[in-house]
């Protein structure tokens, strides 16, 4: 049975955060997700990754335990608890045996309510996070898709991505940072705490007021805006050098929607359809198995709570690359000037529509789901209408999106790789 | 929760059925006994080759469109190739799954192998490769791998060697396919939501007629004990060093297999069941708090799997490029001794056994994690040692870590190597 407003058992704990419970019984763990206000957009304009290290350092040590006290209790019972910062968001997260759920949760509010972002632990966070960065300039994935979102968002824009800055601002971030940030930007108010699991809904929502409700930040501001939607007015091409790599990457795409817009379940079929179905949908049908050119071709759409990106992934030999984009392009230009077979269509609408027991059947499936549900505000019987609204897209509907959002002229590309002659 | 059902048909296939009704969900898994561990040298990669043959076309279904075919019905599939074995799964809608019973048992003997195909996958495969060859992580295993075996074939990664993939032809992957791709050679697994009797009666339907093949050739290679400590030392472009130090392993079947495990936990926190091999979570476990706390390294850690033949355990750390790379070994192989020297105490060993217990339910909550366990550990020991696996653990000595320790951690049965970040 799909959860919904029957079975998903709503409240709210005296911080202001929202609460969400769905109880399943056959499994034996509890699973805490949430998400609080704050994140990226909340950062400076000199403080690219404030949000990442707040989160890192959230999980490093707390007024009463240090870094190592933690590991010890979380790990002796083999439960986990972790931060993330998204662009909006500051998530958290934990998993336990049902047995200890009382012990994990704790952990959690403890490292909440009185973190102590210790000296000791920043400069540890600070070597690894800068290594790391240097790493990922010698990745060719993450270079094209860093650089393909400098094509999508323009300077100043909250969702760009500027490694640089960000090595920057990580060598210069003080303990004092940290905290003015998860003071004033970070907060609970109005956020949302999903638990799935071995629990009875009534006593999670007590245990979670309880041991959660007690973290407050009555004096924190994030900043709840939504971004303006980048445009792409015209065709932006990158070409990143690495070298000494036998692989190129490459995305191309373009702006896309937010997750709440009404045409993303639209998109949803579309997308499925160009670049996801079987191996790849038409993308790994033409350049994996026709051309032979990948071992991945895909297309991937993101949504948050502001414009996301819509856009093609390959990996070729450095040669193939030319060859690899035409392809994208003439499959863009197919779905963009000719409306999809009724068959395809169904073909996608019966796997997005099938596949969904196999999505919900463990905790952190569910969980997922849930957590998305309130925190774009679906509703609760997003699970129930889901069905209906993917058979209700019509082909005039994807032929109607694939026109407005994706265009085979103007397009951001971006390559990172070697260059030929050296592969 | 409802019992394994195992049963072997006339033709040698053995079938394992479990009933789980938690979701209306069920998960179908064919496993052949062959992986990079049954290949000769010239012919590395031909299993993994092989299983993306199998999705590419049969006598009934030329175009290969089972990918197709499957998520029509909201299902999830794969291939996957290993040292010791190679397994196809699909997750389905319960009341769907006997699709994925028809695929198998089709592509069990109708594969065609067509010629184009080949060619084409030729090039899926080596770009396959080459995107491996873009980590660094990657290049020092393999090279690594190569440094370990003087003999065995557990010494090529599983994709194999690029010269052996421009080289191979369609009748070495049809060969192959022919010798170990037979009823004799599988078991077939279905988990989920489903009525056993039913299962196996489709199961026996299916798959009866299809005539056993020959006895496939068992692997005759038995690695000569090691002599000589290696070293290995690549160099490359990246951000930071990465250091592999691999010892050759106990095999699932041996006794001390449970007390490397618990070893493991001890080192780097507790883990599920070792398939693949991989890193635990542990944080508070040694290697963490040896080598990331002290920021000799920004990330370690153990891998074990559970394989045929002895293969390897390694140690794994990502390391900051202005640190002395020997201080990093060096306090590698002083925990490494310590487990050696000092029995371990109490506390460690029960959060090992807790650690696991709980990794265990995490892992259980899907019937195609279920299947693949089942699948697994047939495949390399018994059911039985899946079944008593938690009991064995929870049984081992500080004395049997002890002797493991001394038993594995020896100077001539290692390779330490580095990837030099420039």
């Amino acid at each position: 049975m799909l959860p919904s407003s029957d079975t998903i058992i709503t409240g709210q704990l005296s911080n202001g955060l929202r609460i969400w419970v769905y109880e399943n019984f056959e499994s034996q763990t509890v699973l805490v997700n949430g998400y609080a206000f704050g994140g990226y957009i909340n950062e400076g304009p000199d403080e690219q990754a404030l949000a990442d290290v707040v989160a890192i350092m959230l999980r490093r040590g707390t007024e009463q335990r240090d870094y190592d006290a933690l590991n010890d209790a979380v790990e002796s019972v083999g439960a986990f608890f972790g931060f993330e910062a998204g662009r909006h968001s500051l998530g958290f997260k934990t998993y336990s045996l049902a047995e200890d759920f009382d012990l994990v949760l704790g952990l959690l509010a403890e490292s909440l309510i009185s973190p102590a972002f210790p000296e000791k632990e920043l400069e540890k966070v600070r070597s690894r996070r800068l290594t790391q960065l240097d790493e990922r300039k010698h990745s060719t994935r993450s270079m094209a898709a860093i650089a393909f979102n400098q094509q999508i968002y323009p300077p100043g824009h909250p969702y760009r991505v500027d490694i640089d800055a960000e090595i920057e601002s990580v060598r210069r971030v003080q303990r004092e940072d940290l905290m003015r940030f998860y003071r004033t930007k970070v907060s609970p108010q109005g956020g949302i705490v999903v638990v799935v699991g071995a629990i009875r809904a009534e006593e999670a929502i007590a245990r979670m007021d309880q041991i959660l409700g007690k973290w407050q930040h009555p004096h924190a501001r994030p900043d709840t805006n939504i971004p303006p939607r980048p445009e792409l007015t015209e065709r932006k091409e990158v070409r990143v050098r690495i070298r000494g790599k036998s692989q190129s990457d490459i995305v191309l795409g373009w702006p896309g929607i937010h997750r709440a817009h009404p045409d993303y379940d639209a998109i949803l079929v579309c997308n499925t359809l160009l670049g996801r179905f079987g191996l790849g949908g038409r993308l790994g049908a033409r350049i994996r198995e026709e051309m032979g050119l990948a071992y991945y071709a895909y297309s991937t759409f993101n949504a948050t709570r502001g414009a996301g990106t819509w856009h093609i992934d390959a990996g070729v030999n450095p040669n193939d690359v030319a060859r690899a984009v035409a392809a994208m392009r003439e499959e863009v230009a197919r779905i963009v000037n000719e409306p999809v077979s009724a068959e395809e269509l169904a073909d996608v609408q019966r796997y997005l529509t099938g596949s969904l027991p196999l999505q919900l059947e463990t905790n952190s499936g569910l969980a997922s789901y849930l957590l998305a549900m309130a925190w774009y505000e679906l509703g609760l019987d997003y699970l129930q209408t889901y069905d209906a609204r993917i058979r209700g897209v019509t082909q005039e509907d994807v032929w109607r999106v694939a026109r407005t959002y994706l265009h085979p002229d103007r397009y951001a590309l971006a390559v990172a790789g070697p260059d030929p002659k050296e592969a | 929760m409802h019992p394994i059902v195992t049963q072997t048909l006339p033709n040698g296939l053995t079938v394992i059925l479990a009933e789980r009704h938690a979701a209306p969900v069920a998960s179908f898994w064919i496993w052949y006994r062959v992986g990079s561990r049954n290949e000769s040298p010239g012919l590395t990669g031909i299993s993994h080759w092989v299983e993306h043959m199998l999705f590419k076309g049969t006598k009934t279904h030329p175009h290969g469109d089972f990918d197709r075919m499957i998520q029509r019905e909201g299902g999830n599939f794969n291939g996957m190739t290993w040292i010791d074995w190679t397994a196809f799964y699909t997750t389905l809608p319960a009341d769907r799954i006997d699709l994925a019973l028809r695929i198998e048992a089709d592509r069990m003997q109708n594969a065609l192998f067509d010629p184009e195909e080949v060619e084409r996958e030729r090039s899926v495969i080596i770009a396959e490769r080459e995107g491996n060859e873009n980590k660094p992580a990657y290049m020092l295993r393999e090279q690594v791998q190569a440094a370990a075996y003087l003999n065995h074939p557990y010494g090529h990664m599983v994709i194999g060697w690029k010269e052996d993939l421009r080289r191979i032809t369609r009748d070495d992957l049809y060969a192959h396919y022919r010798t170990f791709y037979t009823p004799n050679n599988a078991v077939a697994v279905a988990v989920g939501d489903f009525r056993a009797e039913g299962m196996a009666d489709r199961i026996e339907a299916l798959f009866a007629d299809i005539p056993a093949g020959p006895e496939p050739p068992s692997v005759r290679v038995t690695e000569p004990p090691p002599r000589a400590e290696r070293h290995v030392v690549l160099h490359g472009p990246g951000g930071a060093h990465h250091l592999l130090i691999a010892f050759q392993s106990v095999p699932a079947h041996d006794p001390d297999f449970f007390a490397l495990s618990v070893l493991t936990a001890v080192l780097d926190g507790a883990r599920g069941l070792p398939i693949f091999g991989g890193g635990g979570l542990g944080r508070a476990a040694r290697l963490h708090r040896a080598l990331v706390n002290t920021g000799l390294a920004l990330s370690v850690h153990a891998s074990l799997a559970a394989t045929l033949d002895p293969y390897l355990y390694t140690l794994y750390a990502t390391v900051q490029p202005d640190q002395d790379r020997q201080v990093v070994v060096q306090r590698m192989l002083d925990e490494l001794d310590r487990l050696r020297d000092e029995p371990v105490g109490e506390e460690e060993l029960a959060r090992a056994i807790k650690g696991t217990r709980a990794m265990f339910a995490y892992q259980s909550e899907n019937v195609s994690n279920q299947a693949m366990g089942l699948g697994f550990a047939s495949l390399v020991t018994d059911l039985h040692w899946l079944d008593t696996y938690q009991e064995r653990l929870a049984a081992v000595t500080p004395d049997d870590i002890q002797r493991v320790a001394r038993r594995l951690f020896r100077p001539e049965n290692r390779v330490i190597g580095w990837y030099v970040a420039a």
